[in-house]
């Protein structure tokens, strides 16, 4: 997974469109948090549903990152290209970990969240940011 | 309700039958349909049925849509009563094969249960795989998704001490997409279902699917259309799903019996060749992830999976208590309705043509020179079949050439059959609903890709 | 006597289920509730095996509509307990969808309903039913070269009830009897069927329709394959309302006119069909199937003219689609019925969302009986039974198979012909009209939710492939 060096620079008005951009996703019932990665491995957007959930949920960017890069390692030796989504279960939780072309969003929501929905809120709002941001993978 | 049904089938044994069968179900769907981004139809609805079936000479049936004890018995008193007026005329008795009594509860597995989701969140999901299809290309020009759900409960007890009880999900999506250039107008369809839950939607990447859909109905615009006649021909799984399906339904007894009609193919052909040798095909009624699970019929018979061609041998037909009884074998718990407001008829299930032993390319290889079919998008069923597909390569020296779109099949089950040559070593399924009336059931045929000697295109 | 609910009942059912929508924050909202109950015997032969069969079906189901901030949802269930209503009704809230030109439901109108009920329907007893089975079998066994295949003969009420917050409140009732055979004769490529719905039982006479079966099952024991070609061709009322039923219907519809996909756009008062050709949409008909006094929203019933002398009068309303145009007009044609389902007795109900349809659709009878249009034929066919004609294309290009048709020659019935298929388009058709016969049938084609009034017409230059 290439870095890129885009805009760095996080600005109030970047911001307010990322988070524009999510809306929809963090809004969907269940969801407890998601998180933006910019293309250049910068923490750009963090949001939660509540501050148990903020507690509760302490992902970094290093281990969504750690993630992605051992998916990406995995795919090159079964065929694979770059990943578009990866998703883990457990018996209480969902995580997403959608590429934004170069961009990473993550999402954790509960396991009786609609799934269908979760996958193409996500889908949707990685496209939106990677409009935004301007990244590559 | 396990009691209001034991009471109704007391009841009617009281006013004179010799068997009676209690039955209820409960259905919850939610419809939705969308066309070129419009919104037609957003429909949820409860239909609750609960009948009463009894003996005298002949059968006897009532039904009603009010399930409490007085209307139940009622149906029961009815039920009774006309069994006793038609008995008194010309005909044969009704007997029912035997079975073992049973009592059993099977509840819907880990599902997502459709219930629990709020219907404008299922049309947000639907909506997004119309959007997805219509943004590939301008040349899309229609767009048609059906998504149902159901959750299907049901309960059954009759006068031999059985009473069982089963909830099933389903849940399908049909997706046609049509794409035009001038004169040039292709479709392609594909279609998700299971006895599953709303997790279909989710893993089975409906938006995904649209989006193929859409991208390959453009790409095949610019294809020629396919020369007809007989020719060698390589079907590929939803082709020869349908095929398979088409031998559950010609299997059922009923149509079976008859000589002469639409779909009595197999009438008298038990322990005959009706296909190739190299064909095994059974009917599965519970196989995990297929569109029908059915553990137990609409009689309380459990029903288990039944091999009906055994190296192109036709081994059984597929039977009610009373087709069994009459043709002198074994019931298979075939007896399906859409729910308890109709009388159950022997049907198939999901009919599955086990897979061989042949990669797609030694397939291809074996077909040399031919036609490769692929992507039913419709068929209709009769005395022949006449499939309508996506598109078909043209093969020489067993390599794909050109493509060719919108072409037609037409097999004569009675011989087409014996004319499948090789076996391929894959499987994928197409689901339909067969309707006819105000009945239809869904149905499911499994199949490899198949390799035919000769088929008929169009 | 089978019952179903009273008036007073239904309309109870549905009191509570807009009392239920208004609590659950529906700005309008309508309950339709339908009570039906039939009776059928049937007798199937199978391998020489005759089996008899009883059925009866009670069912009693609500369908609401219900309207809020500009968006109208629809739903119906067969469980009316409370909870259930609740559910339901919350439920059609939330699948609500946009709607424009919305005026809220029909207000109430003087509309009696027209209870075209008999008594003698709803009292028939399960061994009289039996008694007229096994007659119409006898009358056609009594000849030794045939065979019933399959017959029914039974009986069905309705009952139903509208009430809107616009404090509309109406019901009506029908009664319905019906009989249907299928008689094979020795040598015939299949069986001839025969089929007859009524109102009231005095006007079905089994013993006649048995006999009519009869003579025509044994002219097509030697049934010959058809010479292809265009000929003039007599059609019956059963085949002229597979044909009227599909495409041609749904070009009358309003809503069709106004989406473009209606044939008959900007042709109102041009000449579309043969001067001898009238058709009108009438509930009030007293044969008609569909004959009641107010449409499936509660407005009054009202004939109306749909060509006259070939001319074309009027579409057909319901008060959304009025609504939409801005017209004043009251619609009167909402019907609850989607395709392609259908129940032999009466094919409107709960389950089906409301839209544009004819109730009755009754072509003008002319003075001619049978055998007079068979005379003016002189030579050509007379296509009896066919397949339902639900594949045609909205242009109205259609594929007829007929199963059951006749040479005729010499102005009479000449020889069963094996199945065959009348190929042409249905607007061209009713233009080459040339003679409407007098006796009226009312039918109810296979897949459509209304009936067609038909008597049998003479059609010149149909196009004939074997």
């Amino acid at each position: 997974m290439a870095l890129w060096r885009g805009p760095s620079v996080n600005s109030e008005g970047l911001r307010a469109r990322i988070e524009e951009a999510i809306k929809r996703l963090s809004s969907l019932t269940g969801v407890s948090m998601v998180l933006v990665i910019g293309p250049d491995g910068k923490e750009l957007c963090r949001w939660y549903r509540t501050t148990v959930d903020r507690s509760r949920i302490v992902v970094g960017v290093g281990d969504a990152m750690g993630v992605a890069v051992s998916a990406s390692g995995f795919l090159s030796k079964v065929g694979g290209g770059a990943f578009n989504d990866i998703i883990i279960r457990t018996e209480r939780l969902v995580a997403i970990i959608q590429s934004a072309r170069g961009a990473l969003l993550i999402t954790v929501a509960d396991r009786a969240a609609n799934l269908a929905l979760l996958l193409i809120r996500s889908r949707a709002a990685a496209e939106a940011l990677s409009e935004l941001l301007g990244g590559r993978g | 309700m396990r009691e209001v049904l034991e009471a109704a089938v007391e009841k009617a044994l009281e006013a004179g039958a010799s068997y009676a069968e209690a039955r209820f179900s409960k259905v919850f769907s939610n419809r939705i349909e969308v066309r070129r981004g419009r919104v037609e139809r957003v429909v949820p609805s409860v239909e609750v049925a609960g009948s009463v079936r009894c003996l005298v000479r002949t059968w006897g049936f009532a039904s009603t849509t009010r399930l409490d004890r007085e209307s139940m018995l009622d149906a029961a008193t009815r039920a009774a009563k006309l069994a006793k007026a038609v008995s008194t005329g010309p005909c044969s008795e009704v007997r029912l094969a035997e079975v073992p009594s049973v009592e059993e509860e099977i509840g819907m597995g880990d599902v997502v249960d459709p219930r629990a989701i709020p219907i404008d969140e299922k049309l947000e999901v639907v909506l997004a795989c119309d959007e997805a299809a219509r943004s590939v290309d301008d040349r899309v020009i229609m767009t048609r998704l059906s998504y149902e759900d159901f959750v299907v409960i049901r309960a059954f007890c009759n006068s031999e001490g059985t009473y069982v009880a089963e909830a099933c999900p389903v849940t399908q999506l049909r997706i046609a997409i049509t794409a035009k250039e001038g004169a040039n107008v292709q479709t392609t369809t594909g279609r998700l279902s299971a006895a599953a839950g709303q997790e279909l939607m989710a893993y089975g990447d409906p938006v995904g699917m649209a989006e193929r859909l859409a991208k390959r109905a453009v790409e095949l615009l610019s294809a020629g259309k396919a020369p007809g006649g007989k020719m060698k021909v390589l079907v590929d799984n939803s082709v020869a799903g349908l095929i398979a399906l088409c031998v559950g339904l010609l299997a059922s007894a009923e149509l079976a019996m008859v000589p002469g009609g639409e779909l009595s193919a197999f009438h008298g052909k038990l322990g005959q060749q009706v296909a190739s040798e190299c064909l095994n095909i059974t009917d599965d009624p519970a196989a995990e992830g297929l569109t029908v699970a059915m553990h137990y019929d609409e009689e309380g018979v459990r029903a288990r999976p039944v091999r009906l061609v055994e190296q192109g041998r036709l081994v059984s037909y597929l039977h009610t208590r009373s087709t069994a009884n009459v043709m002198g074998q074994e019931p298979n718990g075939r007896a399906r309705a859409p729910s308890a407001l109709f009388t159950p008829t022997p049907l198939n299930t999901n009919t599955v043509v086990e897979p061989g032993d042949r990669s797609l390319e030694e397939l291809l290889e074996e077909l040399g020179e031919g036609l490769y079919v692929i992507g039913l998008v419709g068929a209709s069923i009769g005395r022949a079949v006449h499939c309508d597909c996506e598109a078909a390569y043209e093969i020489r020296g067993g390599e794909l050439k050109r493509a060719f779109r919108a072409v037609g099949i037409t097999l004569d089950l009675t011989e087409d059959l014996k004319k499948v040559e090789a076996v391929g070593s894959d499987f994928d399924v197409v689901s339909l609903t067969l309707s006819e009336r105000d009945r239809s059931y869904p149905v499911c045929g499994g199949a490899p890709h198949l390799l035919f000697g000769e088929v008929a295109v169009r | 006597m089978r019952a179903v609910l009273a008036p007073e009942e239904l309309l109870a059912y549905c009191e509570r289920a807009l009392r239920a929508c208004e609590v659950e924050g529906a700005e309008e909202a309508e309950a339709f509730v339908l009570a039906r109950a039939t009776t059928e015997v049937k007798l199937d032969r199978r391998e020489g095996r005759p089996s008899l069969e009883g059925t009866s079906t009670s069912r009693l189901g609500l369908a609401i509509r219900v309207y809020r901030d500009g968006r109208l949802g629809f739903s119906y269930t067969t469980d009316l307990s409370e909870g259930a209503l609740r559910e339901v009704i919350r439920s059609t809230l939330k699948a609500a969808r946009p709607l424009e030109g919305f005026r809220g439901f029909p207000t109430p109108r003087k509309a009696p309903g027209l209870r075209l009920f008999d008594a003698k329907v709803a009292d028939l007893t399960e061994e009289e039913c039996m008694e007229r089975l096994l007659h119409m079998v006898e009358a056609v066994e009594c000849d030794e070269g045939l065979e019933v295949s399959s017959a029914t003969f039974g009986t069905s009420i309705i009952r139903f009830g509208i009430a809107n917050s616009g404090g509309l409140e109406t019901w009506d009732e029908g009664t319905f009897v019906r009989a249907m055979l299928a008689v094979s004769a020795r040598g015939a490529p299949g069986p001839t069927p025969a089929s007859a719905i009524r109102r009231r039982l005095t006007d079905l006479d089994v013993g006649q329709l048995a006999r009519d079966v009869a003579q025509k099952a044994k002219l097509m024991s030697k049934a010959e394959a058809v010479e292809a070609g265009k000929v003039d061709v007599v059609l019956s009322p059963w085949a002229l309302a597979e044909l009227l039923a599909y495409a041609f219907s749904n070009a009358l519809r309003a809503d069709n006119v106004r989406s473009g996909t209606s044939v008959l756009k900007g042709k109102l008062g041009q000449r579309v069909a043969s001067n001898c050709l009238s058709i009108y949409d009438d509930p009030t008909h007293q044969h008609g199937i569909c004959s009641f006094g107010i449409d499936d929203e509660g407005t009054p019933a009202e004939r109306k003219a749909i060509i006259e002398g070939g001319e074309l009068k009027g579409f057909l309303y319901d008060s959304i689609e009025a609504g939409r145009q801005g017209l004043e007009k009251a619609g009167g044609n909402c019907i609850r019925w989607e395709p392609p389902a259908v129940d032999p007795y009466y094919p409107r109900d709960y389950r089906f969302r409301p839209g544009i349809y004819p109730t009755n659709l009754l072509v003008e009878p002319g003075r001619r009986g049978l055998d007079d249009l068979l005379s003016e034929l002189d030579s050509g066919l007379y296509a009896y039974a066919s397949l339902a004609g639900f594949a045609m294309r909205p242009s109205g290009d259609f594929s007829l198979y007929v199963l059951c048709g006749f040479k005729v020659e010499g102005g009479e019935l000449a020889g069963g012909l094996k199945g065959f298929n009348l190929r042409g388009n249905v607007f061209e058709l009713v233009k080459a009209i040339k003679s409407v016969g007098s006796n009226l049938e009312p039918v109810v084609p296979e897949m459509a939710g209304f009936c067609v009034i038909a008597p049998h017409v003479l059609v010149e230059g149909v196009e004939v492939v074997g």
